[in-house]
């Protein structure tokens, strides 16, 4: 068999699964979005395209704004901090390479409400941060409050989504020919401009991955902003989740077509440009 | 040229990938409206109920919240009967109507009184028969025809609370026992305060405040309530469900809550004795919850005994000191006064109380359209 | 005389201090990997911090998250002698498995077809793939529930699976794709000359050089379906829950030291089954280098 029908032939069993398990599903959601609810909610099917009047009220649009500022900032931070990461454990971790790799996803085992949860610990007003600056000669000073913050929330995703950028860039990285980067060093002189030439372009596949898997989760991601967040924090994740939870779901689902509609478009633009870059890359 | 091929590839396959895509979803959608309700419910009630029997029939497939009935009581009934009690949780009750709805066998679970008057309108339950339980006597007398279930058919009463505000007497001074305490104290107490995360509590609560219908369906009326809240909102710390966490690690001075939580927080707490729970003036909220047997039940003689088991007044009073809720028995009631009362007075729950508060009706339909708008308004402004 | 006049060939190992030579390795500094080291630490810290306090907080013997009482044993005793919670914690690690082992599978098949493939269908099957990564999970989770309670398919394990799987592959793919569209293809190309079959070179060739990413992505999924609470719980029926359906509920009440236990005790079991696996997979990657080397 040809290359080129060998490597179609490889896309059936993901294409299958993803249609059969995420477009049916979503039609399901738009089915629901065109409903209505019974007196035990569950949806009655029919024809209400007025449920998607509710969605384009003007309320909404700086709850989409911030979400989208958000999931940006978290991909920036998860970059800045998951970058040097995984560079130190691809070039020197030597040994302990997998047990590095490892460390980093273990805290998920913990389960992530309870990790959560230990933030409060941490950040509380009466936590152990406000604990030690109290005894660093603060006294009478009110606690600073981290929690119900923007900045507790854009910490609690990073926190969160971290792992999802430094393992795309570990595996990038970890096959990386050290000779480049001697050869790159000779060449360039000074490591950043060696880093810039040579190392950066060579990751940079690992790194859109990186910022693919951080950056669109976030932007729907409620729970992070439910617990550690307050009422400036509002994502339209959570407005999709409120939706939900008083059970008016032909809005909640309404809200999820849009979302959704919008985002493919982002996606359309960004998969054009990417794959002229790709091309461009060789 | 490369580049152009793909240019054009792409315009072909968005067309392409929108008439699939539609083709699916629309082929969903046809699947979804045809296939019919999932949940077996005859219209309206049955003529001939078919009670089950208190007999032992299986295991029990039970479906509650964790932690909010004694282990030692659910031990004690295995032990007694030589069955086990298979535990599945919720952590909400939309979620649970949702699983409920989809037909899932469970034998015995928990809604909330609203709740349980949906289920009862839409025959969703099998009836009980108040003979069959040897313990029925110590239900109060009321229950046997609650408002959200005629002559009792289908429930047996679980708990019941209050929600009001819980504040710190070292931190805050001025609560008048009034709701209109939390936007007299905003300003004063800015960034301690708390209002729950739940539609119903804080917008009915707005509107309790305001001398309104708690459950009222005028939009007008509703988009005030919201607007009231909207007035505090820059001085609230948030809004959130999490009243036990909150009050127990301090970002909480003041925290709209239910009475149930106050009781956790004060077991968790260094300084108990620094939290007072009150009750307002204007109409004070109160819920009960039930145990019922859903339609779909395959076991339901030993969903019955389990209840019959609950209503016990030892295991009553094991659960009460476990849960720290007052249990609607009698000798429920009395634990709870004996353990809980005694200690903490504003924590004091009589069942006269309970039927003379007021009551919260989850909307349906143009009303909970109205309701969630105002509420994701509330949220988001 | 100056350095600067020194034969090229004449290549000391390590140059004097602050002298460039021609071709000389220049001065450790350099590569400053102190700093990285530290930054590196930090983020660790960072990770661990609250592991720690979970972990502290385990052990109290009040209900607190706030005071730490005394050091006690009982949750971790009430864990044991809870069968539900160990039949539950069996069920996610199984459901995890299952799910790791079947996205990556079909993870890796889609990032080959995905990278390599020209066709029509890669781009629509990529777009469904990210739209996928960013649909609020709630959404998902109930349409999951309403599909398969109209087709009549009963809730089970292999429900939970199902879903988890289908959030599981993009990441999967997206990862290795990356890996796979930066990967040198001369020694694949190499292989095809030998007269090796395109299966054959990527059996021998690309998938050995794949295989760390392709651990990567796993690590990642499993950790995911292991935590996840909400497709979770739209798809369980009767039979074990999985554990996170439990402590979500039991969060209700507050954050008592028995979740704080119940997460310990999974990070713990998670240790000794990776470090197990470490062990296993080093001693056969050793066996494997003696072999080649006879």
């Amino acid at each position: 068999m040809t290359a080129n029908r060998l490597w179609r032939l490889l896309l059936l069993p993901g294409g299958l699964w993803l249609v059969l398990l995420f477009v049916v599903p979503f039609g399901v959601v738009i089915a629901v979005s065109l409903g209505t609810t019974d007196i035990l909610g569950r949806p009655v099917y029919g024809w209400h395209p007025e449920n998607y009047t509710a969605v384009f009220d003007p309320i909404f649009l700086p709850v989409l704004l911030r979400s989208a500022v958000f999931a940006i900032a978290t991909t920036v931070l998860c970059l800045l901090i998951g970058y040097p990461v995984a560079y130190m454990i691809a070039r020197y971790g030597g040994r302990y390479r997998n047990l590095l790799v490892v460390l980093i996803i273990l805290p998920w085992f913990a389960d992530y409400l309870v990790r959560i949860y230990a933030w409060f610990v941490i950040l509380g007003d009466q936590g152990i941060v406000n604990g030690l600056l109290h005894l660093a000669g603060l006294p009478g000073t009110p606690p600073i409050i981290f929690l119900n913050t923007p900045m507790s929330v854009i910490g609690g995703l990073v926190y969160d989504y971290l792992p999802y950028m430094v393992l795309p860039i570990y595996a990038a990285l970890e096959r990386m020919d050290p000779a480049l980067i001697e050869a790159g060093k000779d060449l360039y002189g000074s490591p950043a401009r060696t880093f810039w030439h040579v190392t950066w372009p060579y990751t940079l596949s690992g790194v859109i991955a990186g910022a693919v898997l951080v950056g669109l989760p976030a932007v729907g991601d409620f729970a992070t902003a439910q617990i550690l967040g307050g009422p400036k924090t509002y994502m339209i994740g959570n407005l999709i989740q409120d939706s939900i939870n008083t059970g008016d779901w032909p809005f909640g689902a309404a809200l999820t077509v849009v979302l959704m509609a919008i985002l493919s478009l982002i996606m359309l633009l960004y998969i054009r440009s990417a794959s002229r870059q790709v091309q461009a890359l060789g | 040229m490369a580049r152009r091929i793909w240019e054009q590839e792409v315009g072909r396959r968005e067309i392409l990938r929108g008439g699939v895509g539609l083709a699916l979803g629309g082929s969903a959608a046809l699947l979804a409206a045809c296939g019919g309700s999932p949940t077996t419910t005859a219209a309206g009630p049955s003529a001939t109920p078919n009670y089950p029997k208190a007999q032992i029939d299986g295991d029990l497939e039970w479906f509650n919240w964790t932690q909010y009935l004694s282990p030692d009581v659910i031990a004690g009934f295995e032990k007694q009967y030589g069955v086990k009690v298979n535990q599945h949780n919720f952590d909400n009750m939309q979620d649970m109507m949702s699983k409920l709805n989809s037909g899932i066998a469970y034998d015995i679970t928990f809604p909330t009184m609203d709740f349980v008057y949906r289920l009862v309108q839409a025959n969703a339950l099998l009836p009980i028969d108040h003979t069959q339980l040897q313990n029925w006597k110590e239900v109060p007398t009321y229950f046997n025809n609650p408002w959200y279930d005629p002559n009792a058919l289908y429930s047996v009463p679980y708990a019941i609370w209050t929600t009001g505000i819980c504040w710190r007497n070292d931190i805050v001074s001025g609560m008048t026992g009034s709701w209109n305490d939390l936007w007299t104290l905003a300003p004063k107490y800015n960034g301690k305060i708390f209002l729950l995360d739940d539609f119903q509590e804080t917008l009915g609560m707005s509107l309790v405040r305001l001398g309104l219908d708690i459950n009222s369906t005028k939009a007008g009326d509703v988009e005030y309530a919201a607007n009231e809240v909207l007035k505090i909102k820059p001085d609230l710390r948030g809004f959130s469900t999490d009243d036990i966490t909150n009050l127990v690690n301090g970002s909480a001075a003041i925290h709209h809550a239910w009475s149930g939580d106050v009781y956790q927080v004060i077991q968790q707490v260094n300084n108990p004795q620094v939290f007072q729970y009150e009750t307002c003036k204007e109409g004070v909220p109160t819920g009960n919850d039930t145990m019922v047997i859903p339609r779909a039940a395959q076991h339901p003689g030993t969903a019955l005994k389990f209840i019959d088991w609950m209503l016990a007044p030892a295991n009553a009073t094991t659960n009460v000191k476990y849960f720290g809720y007052p249990q609607v028995t009698n000798t429920g009631l009395k634990a709870y006064q004996d353990n809980v009362a005694s200690q903490y007075p504003f924590l004091a729950l009589s069942l006269d109380q309970a039927l003379h508060g007021l009551r919260e009706i989850v909307p349906i339909g143009s009303t909970l359209r109205l309701w969630n708008q105002e509420w994701t308004k509330v949220k988001a402004g | 005389m100056s350095v600067r006049a020194a034969p090229v060939e004449a290549r000391p190992l390590t140059a004097a201090p602050g002298v460039r030579t021609g071709r000389a390795r220049p001065p450790r500094a350099f590569d400053r990997p102190r700093f990285l080291k530290v930054f590196t630490g930090l983020v660790y810290v960072y990770f661990f911090v609250p592991i720690l306090i979970v972990f502290w907080f385990s052990f109290n013997s009040a209900r607190s998250l706030q005071v730490f009482r005394s050091f006690s044993l009982t949750w971790y005793r009430q864990f044991f002698h809870d069968p539900a919670i160990i039949a539950s914690l069996t069920a996610s690690i199984e459901i995890a498995f299952v799910t790791m082992v079947v996205s990556s599978l079909i993870g890796t098949l889609l990032a080959f077809g995905l990278v390599r493939a020209r066709t029509r269908l890669a781009r629509p099957t990529d777009v469904l793939m990210l739209l996928n990564l960013v649909s609020p999970e709630i959404v998902t989770a109930i349409a999951f529930l309403l599909l398969f309670t109209q087709l009549g398919i009963t809730l089970s394990i292999g429900t939970v699976i199902i879903g988890h799987v289908t959030f599981s592959i993009a990441y999967v793919t997206i990862i290795l794709r990356g890996r796979l569209s930066s990967m040198n293809r001369e020694v694949e190309e190499a292989a095809l000359d030998l007269g090796a079959t395109n299966l054959q070179a990527i059996r021998l060739v690309t998938l050995p050089l794949l295989w760390p990413a392709i651990i990567a992505s796993g690590m990642l999924v499993f950790v995911m379906s292991f935590d996840d609470f909400i497709t979770t719980y739209f798809t369980t029926g009767l039979g074990v829950q999985p554990l996170p359906l439990r402590i979500y509920s039991m969060i209700h009440f507050g954050v008592t030291p028995e979740i704080n236990a119940i997460g310990t005790l999974m990070m713990v079991i998670t240790i000794a089954i990776v470090l197990a696996a470490i062990a296993i997979f080093a001693r056969q990657h050793n066996r494997q280098i003696v072999t080649l080397l006879e």
